[in-house]
């Protein structure tokens, strides 16, 4: 495997030879992910390192790494999930099932058990692919799962989300019906609360789908500080 | 490179039998919260626990499924007039907390001993 350079340095041979997929030039990153390992942990800190490099932001780093790791890990455990349910034959709506084996999922889930599954949603194709873009102004992060995601579970995303922005606090997001150790749902409560901690618009966390091809998730960061205008050539 | 949890997670002697203290070093995340709603859970099942002290001054890092254990603990407890303590969390820990806003529904404390003397003022 090549290791690609930037900006002169080699990429460390610990990332590029663990995850798929790398591109990167000097403004973009982008690579494949298929679980939420140290290999990856170790990508996105390089990402944002390398995206947020010449652009005086250091505030922006750890609130950055927190979002991308949750929507990341959010993305990869779907597919996990879709892949464990497969083997065992329970589906998404699946009822009493499905409440059987999200538990039991969840009781499996540890390093080694995401290792073995993100090597068996490789082998199925699955993955997710996790961009940095960034501009003068404005960085940009999406979260796309190659998956297609079905309507019970953008409705399930939404209410989540539309739980997470009524809530002024995590109790109240508690008592409204959000479960605080629910994967996902904590996950959106904790972005939408980065997003007030930064006095970001909260419409900048975004879900849609590329077609029927994808689920895309993404949110925009703008990375001039407030009062300082873009300086147009 | 280790896949194994890394949570390293212990109950600590305690002299005061309704108010259990843990040990929490490494990683909470999604890999090994689990472990620690099942610690607490157990732990809590006596309603005449109150309180859980939580030492996480060697915890590295805490992520949503991290923050969800704690926090729901924390309204369990709440409702019998208790909390969750948390001693000497590290910078990243903190702001993990402080930019989540979930640091206000914790209480924190720099040492055991500051956590002890809060529960029984002389």
């Amino acid at each position: 495997m090549t290791t690609p350079a930037i900006r002169g340095a080699a990429l460390p041979a610990e990332i590029a030879g663990i995850l798929d997929n790398w591109n990167i030039d000097e403004r973009n990153v982008k690579f494949r992910a298929y679980a939420l390992l140290p290999a990856t942990e170790q990508g996105i800190h390089y990402a944002i390192d390398h995206v947020l490099a010449e652009k005086e932001r250091p505030d922006l780093r750890f609130a950055v790494y927190m979002i991308v790791k949750e929507l990341a890990m959010n993305a990869v455990k779907a597919n996990l999930k879709l892949t464990y349910f497969s083997e065992i034959n329970v589906g998404l709506e699946d009822g009493e099932q499905y409440r059987w084996a999200i538990k039991r999922f969840h009781d499996l889930l540890d390093e080694d058990w995401a290792f073995m599954y993100a090597v068996k949603s490789r082998e199925r194709s699955m993955f997710v692919e996790i961009c940095f873009i960034c501009d003068s102004d404005q960085l940009t992060i999406r979260v796309v799962n190659n998956r297609p995601i079905s309507d019970f579970e953008l409705a399930r995303f939404r209410k989540k989300l539309s739980i997470a922005l009524a809530a002024d606090d995590m109790q109240e997001y508690a008592l409204s019906g959000g479960d605080p150790e629910e994967g996902a749902g904590m996950g959106l409560m904790l972005i939408v609360n980065i997003l007030r901690s930064l006095d970001l618009p909260l419409d900048a966390l975004q879900i849609g789908a590329d077609g029927s091809r994808a689920t895309v998730v993404q949110f925009q960061i703008p990375l001039l500080k407030k009062g300082e205008k873009q300086n147009v050539a | 490179m280790s896949l194994k949890s890394k949570l390293n997670l212990n109950e600590l002697p305690s002299d005061f039998p309704d108010i259990p203290i843990l040990r929490a070093a490494g990683n909470l995340d999604i890999y090994s919260a689990q472990e620690l709603r099942k610690t607490l859970d157990r732990r809590t099942a006596d309603l005449n626990v109150k309180n859980v002290i939580i030492d996480v001054a060697d915890l590295e890092y805490i992520d949503s499924s991290g923050i969800g254990v704690i926090f729901s603990n924390g309204i369990k407890l709440k409702k019998r007039g208790g909390s969750v303590v948390l001693i000497k969390p590290q910078d990243m820990v903190h702001q993990a907390l402080e930019i989540t806003r979930a640091l206000s529904q914790v209480t924190l404390h720099e040492t055991l001993n500051d956590a002890i003397a809060a529960f029984n003022p002389a």
